[in-house]
């Protein structure tokens, strides 16, 4: 996490770690090698991605450079595409960011990790009450439930890598080992900084803990995890070493009973003595011997790992008198063999030098220390230091340092380790950790620094001084959103909303600028996002969300949706727009729009067959749209009288349509010529009164522009879907021009004049 | 997800996802521009739109909230913006104000309207605003004496007015804080802000740092107090400038101390602005993240 640029940055040719089309000898292996997680872990740890799955087929060899290597990195991470810019190279390679994590696995542990975050209410802060009315329980109660998330949370990791393994893909196996090193940094802080302090009595869920019994329990659990040494193959290769010496002969042999006595594995110490036949042996050899050993198994049985700490002084006291017992008798066995038993009656007696020398790591002496020399944290700086003085921590992994450093007590500086092995549980755990109070102090020291912008810096979400847990918390919020997976954002504001030391408006500015990338699809997420935008009080997002709702209801040919949406979101232009667009429609069909919806809505009726009630379409329409669509509700009821044979009727409401002073002129020209010219004016046998006649030449003289484009196109589409529809009666009727239509216009409409006189 | 093979006849010159992921636009030496729907794991070619008349070079989406509308960049000195309405592509404006070939496009952040940034060889920057009854007229501003090759907006900031006194701190005090920033043939990077009272935009720094033509610069898109841009070269470096609180100094940290094997050609942040991605003609992407002390480190590569 520390290391510099350089040092993450490796040579990639000369290791030659990417394979070409050169390689030959590689190929045949690399065929076998073809996986669909396109990624390779460096030796470095990091993460090289290739363009394509199969190692074979690269578009370039490897130490190939002035290559034009191009791509932007999209809204959603797992989304983006590489290309070159270079001859004969025209394929595109989708790959998507390195560690990234949508598996209904990691989902899962999301949501149940955020669940134990959420369920914690209050106790997510830390406060010390210091005035007013201090209530003695408040404390107790506050480390209980803490204390019990944190343990919540490592049980959800276990269950997690357990369903990784469960899958037992190639693919996981990097990610399975990044949370096991977890899973050890997390054990080791629930260890020493989340069990010691569990109430004794008067907790909120009246448990009497056994805190001895859960730290001792905790203690073997973390450090058997954390590597699983000696493990199963290696005290085979021991009972197998010789055919011709009995194995407890050998002292590896003895080295392992005691490696499995400082890890507290009394139950595989014992079976390990047992299967080596010793006790047959010194019951035919030595008697005291014999005798020694037996007493040691029975004292390992009774460890008192539940037990209280007068019960462990009582069984340290048993295991001194029988290792005194031990050296000051004299028996049969002799040379090594009696000092191997001696240095194990010494070791479980707590003798210092005896837990040190038979330690392979510090861990192993760390955990000596607590079993079986004196079980309190008042000595463990001092336990720590001699462990890393004889063994020193290897670095080479990257939960070791860690835990010295938890230990220690410098909880700080295990959070970018966390990070980078896994940024959920790295936000969580530092979460918890700050409700604990163990994250405090830091940030007095930042607040010193930052004294300066102390008004604005607060006001932003990843602002040291709302302090690690909270940025570690908005990243990964962040990050959850980046995946474009929805099912995982309900979690990203949730964890935003929760941060507790933000403020509200930095929070709001966060949850505005996110919710404009929330990937909705169905009538819930919807429903979701709009309550977000009530709840933080975000108009402008609902409207934005609303229009974005339109467009892709246009896209999908949903008009009335369309303009709800459009109505919801104030666009009352495109509400207006898209009512003349039906309108228009309608009217060079000639005939009311196959849209039982719209038709619903302006017939004001209920829908049997849709099952439209008169809520739906009340949800439907707005007040914009029952006006924008009033020009539409008149033309159909136009209809519906003139499929009547109410020709009167209809005149009339045709003549209201084209009286309507927001009528545009291109649609004067649309009535006109596709419906009173050729149903009313052309034919003879239709009255026409006076007051019509005259009205409607006053509209002429007013709004008829031939030579307007608009009208011009509107009226060649009236042409052209004639033709289109073999409709060859208007088709001969029209002219071909506006002016030629006016023409006959005026003197049909002088006609009617005339034949209203006559 | 499966490559897409022989996207164009030519050159490939950009490839930009939508909002959602789910629609691809590519743009070529072809003159053409492509748009493959994104399903899954498969993409369908669904429109190859024709109109430009030599290389296009870039492609960008508008915010979806303006509806399906995508913006086009070509050497014919053009910028057409293309839009999308029951299924059919139609040019709905042409933006020619410039002289040379159009390198750089970028749409403004949303709440800002439908605002498109321009930069192009002959050396201006402008920024045009389509309204829907027609265009306003654009501003146009000389950035870059030998040529502009890269622009990108700054992320929406609402800042309080420098004469606003502290005591009262009504709306009326804040204000948009609309800023861009571009690259340049002449190896600078500038920072461009509006000015309300001049209803232009006014240069307000020149970064030097680079030795090379600027290629490509990005301002990240987080709406952080802290401003990021990082900007690479044909001098193979990418330099990351920070500012605080979006006043005072810029900050340069170069990205990696020894320079790239090759010219580098793009950077871009990922949406939350934590993730540069940065690609070159050492064939490798590049992805790099701030850690918790500030360092820069790199976050995983992608080779090809």
């Amino acid at each position: 996490m520390y290391q510099s640029t350089e040092e993450l940055l490796m040579n990639p040719d000369s290791l030659g770690f990417v394979d070409d089309y050169d390689s030959k000898s590689k190929e045949d292996n690399d065929e076998s090698m073809e996986d669909s997680s396109m990624e390779d872990i460096l030796p470095n740890g990091e993460v090289l991605l290739r363009l394509t799955s199969s190692r074979k087929y690269q578009p370039l060899k490897s130490d190939e450079l002035g290559k034009r290597l191009k791509f932007k990195l999209s809204p959603n991470s797992l989304q983006n595409f590489a290309y070159f810019t270079e001859d004969k190279m025209t394929d595109l390679y989708p790959f998507r960011l390195p560690k990234l994590n949508d598996s209904p696995a990691f989902i899962n542990y999301v949501s149940k990790l955020f669940e134990i975050y959420d369920s914690m209410g209050n106790d997510r802060i830390y406060s010390v009450q210091t005035i007013g009315l201090i209530n003695s329980t408040f404390e107790q109660n506050h480390i209980e439930t803490v204390n019990l998330a944190m343990e919540a949370v490592v049980t959800e990791l276990e269950v997690y890598i357990d369903s990784l393994n469960d899958t037992s893909k190639y693919s996981n196996i990097d990610k399975v080992l990044e949370l096991e090193e977890s899973l050890t940094i997390l054990n080791c802080l629930k260890l020493f900084h989340f069990t010691l302090d569990y109430p004794t009595a008067n907790n909120r869920n009246g448990t009497d803990y056994n805190i001895r019994g859960i730290f001792i329990s905790g203690l073997i659990n973390w450090i058997n995890r954390s590597d699983g040494e000696p493990n199963s193959e290696y005290i085979e290769q021991i009972f197998g070493i010789s055919t011709e010496t009995e194995v407890f002969i050998l002292p590896i042999f003895w080295k392992l009973v005691n490696q499995l006595l400082l890890r507290g594995l009394f139950d595989q110490a014992i079976g390990c003595i047992e299967r080596s036949g010793f006790l047959p042996f010194l019951g035919k050899t030595c008697k005291v011997s014999s005798n020694a050993i037996l007493d040691l198994i029975e004292l390992l049985k009774k460890y008192p790992i539940d037990s209280d700490e007068s019960s462990f002084r009582e069984w340290k006291s048993l295991t001194l008198e029988l290792a005194q017992m031990f050296s000051n008798t004299e028996t049969s066995v002799s040379g090594e063999l009696r000092d191997h038993i001696e240095d194990t009656l010494l070791l479980i007696s707590g003798n210092q030098h005896k837990i040190l020398y038979y330690s392979n790591t510090w861990y192993e002496s760390v955990s000596g220390f607590l079993l079986y020399y004196i079980p309190t944290m008042e000595l463990i700086d001092e336990y720590l230091q001699l462990s890393l003085q004889s063994k020193p921590l290897d670095v080479t992994n990257n939960w070791e340092q860690s835990c010295v450093d938890i230990i220690k007590g410098d909880i700080y500086s295990i959070l970018p380790v966390l990070e980078s092995l896994d940024t959920c549980t790295a936000a969580f755990s530092a979460a918890i950790c700050h409700a604990k109070g163990l994250l405090e102090n830091n940030i007095g020291s930042l607040q010193d620094v930052m004294i300066d912008d102390e008004v604005t810096i607060a006001e932003d979400l990843f602002s040291p001084k709302n302090g690690m847990a909270s940025y570690l918390l908005s990243s990964f919020a962040f990050e959850l959103c980046s995946l474009g997976n929805r099912a995982v954002w309900p979690v990203a504001i949730g964890l935003i909303t929760l941060t507790p030391t933000l403020t509200t408006s930095c929070k709001k500015t966060a949850i505005s600028e996110l919710m404009h990338h929330y990937p909705f699809e169905t009538n819930d997420d919807i429903e979701w996002m709009l309550s977000v935008c009530a709840k933080w009080k975000l108009p402008h997002v609902a409207t934005s969300l609303f229009t974005k709702l339109g467009s892709s209801m246009i896209y999908e040919g949903k008009t009335i949706e369309a303009m709800t949406n459009f109505s919801k979101a104030g666009k009352f232009d495109l509400v207006k727009d898209y009512s003349w667009t039906l309108f228009e429609a309608s009217a060079i069909n000639g005939r009311p729009l196959d849209d039982e919806i719209l038709n619903a809505i302006v017939t004001n009726k209920e829908n049997d067959e849709m099952f439209l009630s008169e809520d739906i379409v009340n949800n439907l329409v707005t007040g914009a749209m029952r006006q924008t669509l009033a020009p539409y509700a008149v033309l159909y009821k136009f209809y519906q009288a003139k499929e009547r044979e109410f020709w009167e009727e209809a005149l009339a409401l045709l003549v209201t349509l084209i009286e309507f002073q927001y009528l545009p002129s291109y649609y004067l020209i649309l009535l006109m010529a596709k419906f009173l010219y050729p149903i009313y004016l052309i034919d003879n046998s239709k009255k026409v009164s006076e007051k019509t006649v005259i009205s409607v030449i006053d509209v002429i003289e007013k709004r008829w522009d031939s030579n307007d484009d608009k009208c011009q196109n509107v009226y060649q589409a009236i042409l052209d879907h004639s033709h289109d529809t073999n409709d060859e009666v208007l088709a001969k009727l029209l002219p071909d021009n506006l002016d030629e239509l006016l023409i006959l216009i005026r003197q049909k409409l002088s006609y009617k004049l005339c034949q209203e006189f006559m | 997800m499966v490559a897409i093979t022989n996207a164009h006849n030519d050159l490939i010159h950009d490839a930009v996802l939508d909002y959602y992921g789910k629609r691809l636009a590519t743009c070529s030496s072809d003159k053409t521009i492509k748009i493959f729907e994104v399903e899954g794991e498969s993409q369908k070619l669904v429109s190859t739109l024709t109109g430009h008349e030599g290389p296009v070079w870039r492609v960008d989406w508008a915010h979806p909230k303006f509806g399906t509308i995508l913006a086009s960049c070509s050497y014919d000195g053009k910028v057409i913006i293309w839009k999308e309405e029951n299924g059919r592509w139609s040019q709905i404006a042409v933006h020619a104000v410039h002289s040379a070939s159009v390198n750089s496009i970028q749409w403004a952040p949303h709440e800002y309207g439908v605002v498109l940034l321009v930069g192009s060889s002959d050396g201006k920057i402008s920024v045009v605003e389509f309204k829907e009854n027609g265009v306003t007229n654009p501003i146009v501003i000389d950035a870059h004496a030998i040529g502009v090759n890269s622009v990108s907006w700054a992320p929406a900031v609402i800042q309080e007015k420098a004469s606003a006194s502290g005591t009262d701190s009504t709306s009326n005090n804040f204000q948009e804080l609309r800023r861009f920033v571009s690259g340049g043939a002449d190896n600078l990077v500038k920072v461009w802000k509006y000015s309300p009272e001049a209803q232009t935009y006014v240069l307000e720094d020149t970064l030097e740092g680079h030795s090379d033509w600027v290629r490509d610069v990005a301002w990240s898109p987080s709406v952080l107090l802290r401003s990021y841009i990082a900007s690479v070269s044909q001098d193979r470096t990418c330099i990351i400038w920070t500012q605080e609180n979006n006043k005072g100094v810029w900050k340069k940290t170069v990205l990696q101390e020894d320079r790239f094997p090759d010219v580098l050609w793009r950077a871009s942040w990922s949406l939350s602005g934590n993730i540069l991605a940065i690609s070159g003609g050492d064939n490798k992407v590049t992805l790099w993240k701030e850690n918790l002390e500030g360092k820069w480190e790199s976050a995983g590569e992608v080779e090809q």
